[in-house]
C-alpha cells in the first residue's frame, strides 16, 4: 500500500528579520537623538506653555557653554568670569556666529531664535544670549520649557499655551524701554486672549485705541520711571 | 544501520522575544526624545514708546523675593517666607494674589515688565512668567510679559 503524500508539518514561518532591521534602525535613531539632547545636559524649566520649536535657529545654554544648533560656540571654563562678563557685554563669538546665520537667513522676515536653557542657570546667562541675539538681528525668541501641569486653567482650556513675552532693554538705572512693535504687531499669540469686555481678536494697540476713543485719553510716548 | 535522527530546527534563532523588547523600547525612546516641550515667545523691543494708558507694572525678582512696582496702592513686596534659597522658596502664590489685586484695579492691562537679578535662577523667571499668565476669574492676569534686560532697583 502506498503511503499518502506527506503534509507540511508547519505553516510558513513569519519573516521577522526585515522587521527587526527596521526596528533596530529606529532604536539606533532614537538613541542618537536622545544622546544629542543628553550631551547638552540641559534640564528645562517647567511651565504651562505650548507648541515647541520647529526648525528655527536654536541656542542651547548649559553649564558647559552656549551652543548654536548643537555646535559649542561659547565654551565656559570659568562660570564666574563668564557671568560677570555676560552682564555687561554681548558674547562676541556668539554674535559672530549668529550674524552669519542671520545673513544666511536673509529672507526679510522676522528672525526668531529658539532658546533652550538649563533651569538652574543664572538668569544673566539667558539675558546675555538675548542681548547678543538682538544685536545679530534675532529679535524674537522662543524660550523652550518642559510642559508641566497648569494650576489654573487658561480661558481656552489650555489647548495652546504660548503667550507673548517681550524683553525690554533697560539701560542701567531702570528707564523703561517699552516695545513699540513686538511680536504682537504681527500676530496675536494663540493663548493670550484679550481683556475683559474686549474681543480676543483685537491686538493690544487696537484695544488701547478703542479705550482712548471711549475715554478721550491722550497718547503719551516715552514714559519712563 | 539506523541513523540517529537530527533535530530539524537546530539553526533557527527565535526572534520573537527580541522583537517584543525592541517594540517596547522604540516607542519609549522615541517618546523620551520627543519630550513634551512648550515655548514662551519673546521678542526684543523695536521702539521706545509706551502707549497711552498703559500701566507701568513691573515685577522685580531678587533674592529677597518679589517686588511689585508701578501700580501705586497695589505696590508692595512679596518676600520669601523662609528666605529665598531654592526656586521653590519664592512665594508664587503671594505674587498671584497681588497680581490679582492689580488686575482687579486695572482690568484692561495685559503687560507686565519682569526684571530679574542676574544671579536669580532662570527657573524662577520662567515660573514668574507662568504665574503672570495664570487665570483669574476667567481672564489671564498679565499674559504679555516683557522681560527686562536690566537689573532690578
Amino acid at each position: 500500500m502506498r503511503r499518502a503524500p506527506r503534509r507540511y508539518g508547519h505553516a510558513a514561518p513569519v519573516a521577522l528579520a526585515p522587521l527587526l532591521d527596521v526596528t533596530t534602525i529606529l532604536l539606533v535613531f532614537a538613541l542618537l537623538v536622545g544622546g544629542e539632547r543628553a550631551g547638552d545636559a540641559v534640564e528645562l524649566p517647567v511651565a504651562s506653555a505650548a507648541p515647541a520649536a520647529d526648525g528655527a535657529v536654536e541656542v542651547t545654554i548649559s553649564a558647559r557653554g552656549v551652543s548654536l544648533d548643537g555646535e559649542l560656540v561659547v565654551p565656559v571654563t570659568d562660570p564666574a568670569a563668564f557671568l560677570a562678563r555676560a552682564t555687561e557685554e554681548p558674547l562676541p563669538a556668539l554674535l559672530e556666529a549668529l550674524a552669519a546665520r542671520a545673513a544666511a537667513l536673509d529672507d526679510g522676515g522676522p528672525r526668531e531664535l529658539v532658546v533652550r536653557a538649563d533651569r538652574g542657570l543664572p538668569f544673566a546667562a539667558v539675558r546675555a544670549v538675548m542681548i547678543t541675539a538682538g544685536r545679530a538681528g534675532f529679535r524674537q525668541f522662543r524660550l523652550i520649557v518642559a510642559e508641566g501641569r497648569r494650576r489654573r486653567r487658561p480661558r481656552d482650556g489650555g489647548r495652546s499655551g504660548s503667550c507673548m513675552v517681550r524683553p525690554a532693554v533697560l539701560p542701567g538705572s531702570g528707564a523703561l524701554d517699552y516695545v513699540g512693535a513686538g511680536p504682537r504687531a504681527g500676530a496675536e499669540p494663540p493663548n493670550c486672549g484679550g481683556t475683559r469686555g474686549t474681543p480676543k481678536t483685537m491686538t493690544r494697540h487696537q484695544r488701547n485705541a478703542a479705550r482712548r476713543e471711549r475715554t478721550g485719553e491722550t497718547r503719551t510716548l516715552g514714559v519712563s520711571r | 544501520m539506523r541513523r540517529a535522527r537530527r533535530l530539524e530546527d537546530d539553526g533557527g534563532i527565535d526572534l520573537v522575544p527580541v522583537m517584543n523588547v525592541v517594540a517596547l523600547l522604540v516607542p519609549l525612546l522615541l517618546g523620551a526624545s520627543q519630550a513634551r516641550l512648550g515655548a514662551l515667545h519673546t521678542a526684543l523691543p523695536a521702539g521706545r514708546e509706551l502707549p497711552a494708558g498703559e500701566l507701568p507694572l513691573a515685577v522685580e525678582v531678587t533674592w529677597d523675593g518679589f517686588v511689585v512696582r508701578g501700580t501705586g496702592e497695589t505696590d508692595g513686596a512679596v518676600p520669601c517666607a523662609r528666605g529665598c534659597e531654592a526656586p521653590d522658596d519664592w512665594d508664587y502664590a503671594g505674587l498671584v494674589d497681588r497680581l490679582v489685586r492689580v488686575k482687579d484695579r486695572w482690568p484692561a492691562e495685559d503687560d507686565l515688565l519682569l526684571l530679574a537679578a542676574a544671579d536669580v535662577p532662570y527657573e524662577v523667571v520662567v515660573r514668574v512668567m507662568d504665574v503672570a499668565r495664570a487665570d483669574a476669574g476667567g481672564v489671564p492676569l498679565f499674559p504679555y510679559v516683557i522681560v527686562g534686560t536690566g537689573e532690578p532697583r
